[in-house]
């Protein structure tokens, strides 16, 4: 297992993802970060020990020194630091978190620190240490495969409900599948970005605090200040976030549907940057849900979403496919979501395991992620590739969301 | 939630804004979702940001409806910038603190004097009502150990409208509580329904007759 551990740049504790020991590490962490310092260039330092079992990161954005110590051979995700550290950055923003530093710099930076928000720093690193989090392995966000008109569909209902003070806007399953995505800026210089929407998806993941496997059909919405780091690091916007169930026998029986148990809930969120603007954004998620559940097509392109049938032989375990100009992916129902190969500057590579075989390729703008039984010949790999690469060509449209 | 077929329509309505405040973890999502779920849950998350509830609480035999809408804050000192939002437009504050544990009714002063303050400054009424929860925790026939504090605190605070021991763990006075804040909503804020609001509360509803659902989630 790796270890994350976040202490101030004063050494005082923060975090530890196995935090026996916090103590001691911070007193030895401090010190070594603190010789780097002033032996190289000061803030953003990083740098890596490696002995004989291990290797020890340090990034220190300053108030913040963040570390992790994995074994040796581990595929480490180099995003690791940054992920933690953007984090910490939404929980209260950047100009937020150095006042306070500067005025108190011995400032115990946990007594800000919610149950809620330990919940999610623990989810994170989990999901780093196994690196089973396909959104930080791939940068990308995964699609719910819709009818391209019903799409288009959902996406001008969703735009002609928008009003000025709401910058963006998304519809997701509750595992995060994307279906619609609102951006409402003229200003080109500011986007949504995915590693902040990864952040936010953490949060709404990792606790109860958003009920979202609460067996019980609620109708509570939520208003969440955050600070999204890569969009804007300086200030906050200010979310609204909803679910709404969908296994409901009654939209079934509206819409004479039968229940495939697929898609359990959606999910809206929507963002202002006024903190004021709760109501403004309840009334579009109202009759955002309302024309969502009772137009039929609709409902049922998101309850039964289109099935993906790539032409693949059954020799192929799992399989994710990433379309990299969109910055979207796919993936196979069973995805235990292995560790990201990292191309470096190869097109192809194949890594042998004691019972299967990790497949990965860049066609055209996609990559494509196997993986498969050992006894596949590898010379099946590439035209396999290409099959899929055409299946994902003519049915990009559905697949993804352009 | 699933409320029973209702005869007739109601006639007159009332949107009545209630905030939760009180330190973290002294029980104020728990008392939400004693409220909601009759459910209560050991490992509660805290609050991150608010959460908003709306509750159709039809009286009168369906001809007055009171729409309860809840704000359920954050106790996270983080929060603390974030929450005159909420107090802003509320009809009614419950101020929550944990009977077992002072530093949390200090905090429950502490919201008391930020609310006296408003309605100083604005000149308007919020129902201001004390809830020390966890009562389950202290023993029978027992007493809570800093109870002098709290009562010598509420005689000197007569904008307290009602003080209550509640238990969200042991589902007690729960249901009190907010039957007595309904109970207690004044007869002249309720105001007729409209035709065109009318409209918009059937539009939530099931259209094909079967369904006898009176509201659907949104
Ligand atoms: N024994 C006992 N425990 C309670 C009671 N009410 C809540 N708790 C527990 O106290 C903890 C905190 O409860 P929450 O409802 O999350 O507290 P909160 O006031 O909403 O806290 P924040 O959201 O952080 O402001 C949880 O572990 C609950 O299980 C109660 O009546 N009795
Ligand atoms: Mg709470």
């Amino acid at each position: 297992m790796i270890n994350y551990i976040i202490i101030s740049s004063s050494g005082k504790p923060i975090y530890a993802f196995d935090n026996n020991n916090i103590i001691v590490y911070s007193a030895i962490i401090q010190s070594i970060v603190s010789y780097f310092t002033y032996s190289t260039s000061p803030n953003q330092l990083i740098n890596s020990i490696k002995n004989n079992n291990s290797f020890i990161n340090f990034a220190h954005y300053n108030p913040f020194i963040l570390i992790s110590i994995s074994p040796i051979n581990h595929h480490h995700n180099p995003s690791s630091l940054s992920i933690l550290y953007n984090y910490l950055i939404s929980l209260l923003s950047k100009p937020y978190i150095d006042k306070i530093f500067n005025k108190y710099p011995n400032f115990d930076f946990t007594k800000l620190l919610s149950n809620s928000d330990i919940l999610t720093l623990n989810s994170i690193c989990h999901d780093l240490s196994l690196n089973n989090n396909p959104i930080f392995n791939y940068n990308s966000l995964q699609t719910l495969p819709i009818n391209y008109k019903i799409r288009s569909k959902i996406n001008s209902k969703f735009n002609s409900l928008s009003t000025s003070n709401l910058l963006f806007g998304l519809i997701t399953t509750s595992n995060f599948k994307l279906i619609s995505i609102l951006k409402n800026i003229q200003n080109s210089n500011h986007n949504l970005h995915i590693s902040d929407l990864s952040i936010l998806f953490k949060i709404i993941s990792s606790s109860n605090n958003f009920k979202l496997n609460s067996q019980y059909i609620t109708n509570e919405t939520f208003w969440l200040p955050i600070c999204l780091p890569k969009f804007n690091s300086n200030g906050h916007l200010y979310t609204l976030i909803q679910f709404v169930e969908l296994n409901d026998s009654r939209y079934q029986q509206l819409h004479s549907i039968s229940a495939n148990n697929n898609t359990d809930k959606l999910l809206i969120i929507l963002m202002s940057p006024f903190k004021d603007s709760f109501n403004e954004l309840k009334k579009i998620s109202n009759n955002l849900i309302k024309s969502l559940l009772f137009n039929k097509k609709i409902f049922n392109s998101i309850y039964n979403p289109l099935s993906i049938n790539l032409p693949i032989p059954s020799s192929i375990i799992s399989y994710t496919i990433k379309n990299t100009s969109l910055l979207q992916f796919i993936e196979s129902p069973s995805n235990s979501s292995s560790s990201p190969l990292n191309f470096k500057n190869s097109t192809i590579i194949i890594e042998n395991y004691s019972n299967y075989k990790l497949f990965a390729c860049k066609l055209s703008n996609y990559e494509i992620y196997l993986k498969i039984n050992s006894s596949t010949p590898e010379s099946q790999l590439l035209p396999i590739s290409k099959s899929i690469l055409n299946y994902c060509i003519s049915n990009n449209h559905h697949l993804f969301i352009q | 939630m699933s409320q029973q077929s209702l005869p007739n329509k109601p006639l007159r309505s009332v949107e009545y804004k209630i905030v939760l405040l009180g330190e973290s973890s002294v029980g104020k999502s728990s008392i939400l979702e004693r409220l909601q779920n009759n459910t209560f849950n050991e490992d509660k998350s805290s609050t991150i940001g608010a959460a908003f509830i709306s509750k159709k609480i039809p009286i009168n035999e369906n001809k007055d409806l009171i729409n309860l809408q809840i704000w359920d804050t954050a106790g996270q000192e983080r929060f603390h910038n974030l929450t005159p939002l909420y107090y802003r437009n509320a009809n009614c504050a419950i101020i929550v603190f944990d009977l077992i544990n002072l530093d949390s009714f200090k905090k429950a002063e502490y919201w008391i004097d930020q609310l006296n303050n408003y309605i100083e400054e604005q000149l308007i009424g919020i129902e201001i009502i004390l809830v020390g929860n966890k009562c389950d925790l202290i023993n029978e026939g027992e007493e809570c150990s800093y109870i002098n504090i709290i009562n010598e605190f509420i005689s000197n605070h007569k904008e307290i409208k009602r003080y209550l021991q509640t238990s969200a763990k042991e589902n007690i006075n729960i249901s009190k509580l907010f039957q007595d804040i309904i109970d207690n909503i004044d007869d002249e804020m309720f105001h007729p329904i409209e035709e065109e609001n009318s409209k918009n509360l059937i539009d939530l509803k099931f259209k094909k007759n079967s369904y006898n659902s009176t509201s659907c989630q949104c």
